[in-house]
């Protein structure tokens, strides 16, 4: 059997990382102790132009938005080793006038731009994203739900849906697919829209929290930080032992967020307390030393048991 | 040394909020072979009957729990008005109850009702349980780990029986009536991948999966000593063919030979083989008559195996196969 090349492999402090063609991560504990010295995937907001208007952004993004500058988001970025993912978001990321510029600046530098669409906005930007691929510049793509599961064929797609939000029964009778519940974050606009409807986003929550076992044998799931809180997938697996090797770590353990309209950086898009930016290894490690070691799960919230 | 590993899998990182920090794998998780429209209504409903009467099979984990909870408090339960929900009573009479139907509740998110079944339902027997049988099984609620090891695996099933009278050709389930066979259980479909099994009437067996191919010689009882690695399987379908196979053969001669067969092969001590509840049965027969000279028959089993199984199937049945190919 031949083993397929990775698409990166890196040393990262104690830890060695491998990224394959498929998107598959493996990190391996190598140097136990020593810590990872720079992110290994990032979380950048180049933009806070959409029009979209989602009543729970927590972005808060609007048309009035204005878009970061990437001369000084690729200089911000140019330490970081080949292999680190940038997950590319907004607002309504391929507004962005040089978008083209950055993903290919950062593939470049031998990163991995991946970005989150809105899949209102799919049809508007597939052709530009399709040239992308196809140049090698964009890999990943989450397309945010909008009322529909989108019909694209484009075999590293994600699709991302908001328990509180999203309907669960739109993956329903649907070959399957690559799925990431994120949790419903009480974050700029998402306070508004709670505090409006918090019986709605409860009850949906709790859907998800059932609908889980049978979206998890029919779809290929994943989960953000928060999402495990909301809805606790560890009941899903067969052994502790198994859920512990598909968790990544907490927030900002192996990851971090960077405002680069606001040039500011912090935990995660949703984290209150948000600094300046200065360079990159050391807000990582500003990142990592206010946040929980890795192997610590984020606390479960209570069940959201009933119908 | 153990090196600590971590895997996300099959998904780059899209996440522009957070990140992608569990991915799921479905072989991964537990079997929750629960019908979709009773998640979305958020309500489990659990039938305890009687026991110990007649032949009967659960294998949905409503059924499993309900067999338990009527091990535990039969006479409870009997006393039960009928249809009405008694959870609440039996919780609060019965640790142990508050520990399976609390365990289940926490799992799935949705309520659990015990409704004892109606008098007016077929095959009602009231909530008696056989003396010879009463208890059996409870050691599945030594703790919720076991409980919910043994509920949500799809290889685990309660078959009870009636010491009086055998199992006809079929038993009812929970899953509806299925054909009982000695070496065999009705389970669910599976998503996966294809394997194929080919057992010829010398016993040879061949193993055709992820592109490959394994012939193992009759002599090395293939088929049996496979056996151990079919758990991650479920047969879809068998076809039975007879001589040059030229005629559609009687169903029932082709359950026939089957059960025939999984007889034999099941008088060794090994797992019973996972059959889909709805398998499809065909037989095809030549100028021989299958009555006269039933034995030599080719038996066709199209499998589905669980994502990412079949090459440690293929694995094994090359190391079965291997010694026999080697020069004396």
């Amino acid at each position: 059997m031949t083993m397929e090349t990775p698409l990166a492999a890196y040393r990262n402090g104690g830890y060695e990382v491998e990224i394959r063609r498929d998107g598959t991560k493996v990190r391996r504990e190598v140097e136990p102790g020593v810590p990872p010295v720079h992110p290994e995937q990032m979380d950048l907001k180049v933009t806070d132009w959409c029009d979209a208007g989602c009543a729970w952004c927590h972005e808060k993004s609007t048309r009035r938005g204005r878009h970061g500058d990437v001369d000084a988001m690729l200089a911000l970025l140019s330490p970081l080793p080949a292999g680190v993912e940038i997950a590319i978001g907004g607002g309504d990321p391929l507004s962005h006038p040089e978008f083209d510029r950055l993903v290919t600046g950062l593939r470049d530098m031998g990163l991995i731009p991946n970005v989150t669409v809105n899949g209102r906005h799919l049809d508007r930007h597939r052709p530009q994203l399709e040239r992308l691929i196809s140049a090698g510049a964009v890999f990943g793509v989450g397309v945010s739900v909008f009322g529909r599961v989108p019909d694209w064929d484009y075999e590293h797609m994600v699709v991302h849906m908001i328990a509180g939000v999203d309907d669960p029964a739109l993956l329903d009778d649907l070959p399957s697919r690559k799925v990431l519940v994120l949790g419903y974050k009480d974050h700029g606009r998402g306070i508004g829209f709670r505090g409006r409807h918090d019986e709605r986003v409860t009850a949906n929550i709790a859907r998800w929290y059932r609908e889980l076992l049978w979206l998890a044998r029919e779809h290929h799931l994943s989960f953000d930080t928060l999402a495990i809180s909301q809805l606790r997938p560890e009941r899903l697996f067969r052994s502790p032992e198994l859920y512990a090797r598909r968790f990544m770590g907490a927030e900002g353990q192996f990851s971090m967020y960077v405002d680069g309209v606001m040039r500011e950086y912090a935990v995660s898009s949703y984290s209150a307390e948000r600094r300046p930016w200065t360079d990159i290894v050391s807000m990582f490690q500003a990142v990592r030393s206010g946040t929980p070691e890795q192997g610590a799960a984020p606390v479960p919230q209570a069940v959201p048991f009933g119908p | 040394m153990n090196i600590r590993t971590n895997v996300r899998d099959g998904v780059f990182e899209t996440n522009s909020s957070s990140s992608h920090s569990v991915t799921v794998v479905p072989e991964e998780v537990l079997d929750f072979s629960i019908p979709k429209e009773d998640l979305r209504n958020g309500v489990l409903v659990v039938r305890p009957r009687g026991h110990g009467l007649e032949w009967y099979r659960y294998h949905s984990p409503q059924g499993k729990l309900a067999y338990l909870l009527s091990q535990l408090a039969p006479d409870y339960l009997d006393a039960c008005p009928r249809g009405e929900d008694c959870a609440a009573i039996l919780r609060r009479t019965h640790p142990k109850a508050e520990m399976a139907i609390g365990a289940v509740e926490r799992v799935t998110g949705c309520r659990v009702e015990v409704r004892p079944h109606s008098r007016d339902a077929q095959h009602y027997l009231g909530i008696y349980v056989d003396p010879d049988s009463r208890g059996v099984g409870l050691e599945m609620l030594k703790d919720e780990e076991t409980l919910l090891g043994f509920l949500f695996s799809p290889r685990s099933f309660v078959e009870t029986g009636d010491q009086d009278t055998g199992p006809g050709d079929t038993i009812p389930t929970d899953l509806g009536e299925v054909p009982y066979l000695k070496g065999a259980y009705a389970t669910a479909r599976i998503q996966g991948d294809p394997l194929t099994l080919v057992v010829a009437p010398d016993g040879a067996l061949t193993v055709t999966g992820d592109g490959d191919t394994v012939e193992i010689p009759g002599e090395s009882y293939g088929f049996v000593r496979l056996r151990e690695r079919l758990a991650d399987l479920v047969v879809e379908s068998v076809e039975v063919t007879h001589g040059d196979a030229g005629t559609p053969m009687a169903e029932e001669t082709a359950v026939q030979s089957f059960h025939d067969f999984l007889a034999e092969a099941t008088s060794y001590d090994s797992p019973k083989i996972p059959l889909a509840e709805d398998l499809v049965m065909t037989g095809r027969h030549g100028e021989l008559d299958p009555w006269t000279d039933p034995s030599p028959v080719t038996l066709t089993l199209s499998c589905v195996v669980r994502p990412g199984k079949v090459p440690g199937i293929m694995a094994a049945a090359e190391a079965i196969a291997t010694p026999a190919r080697r020069p004396a």
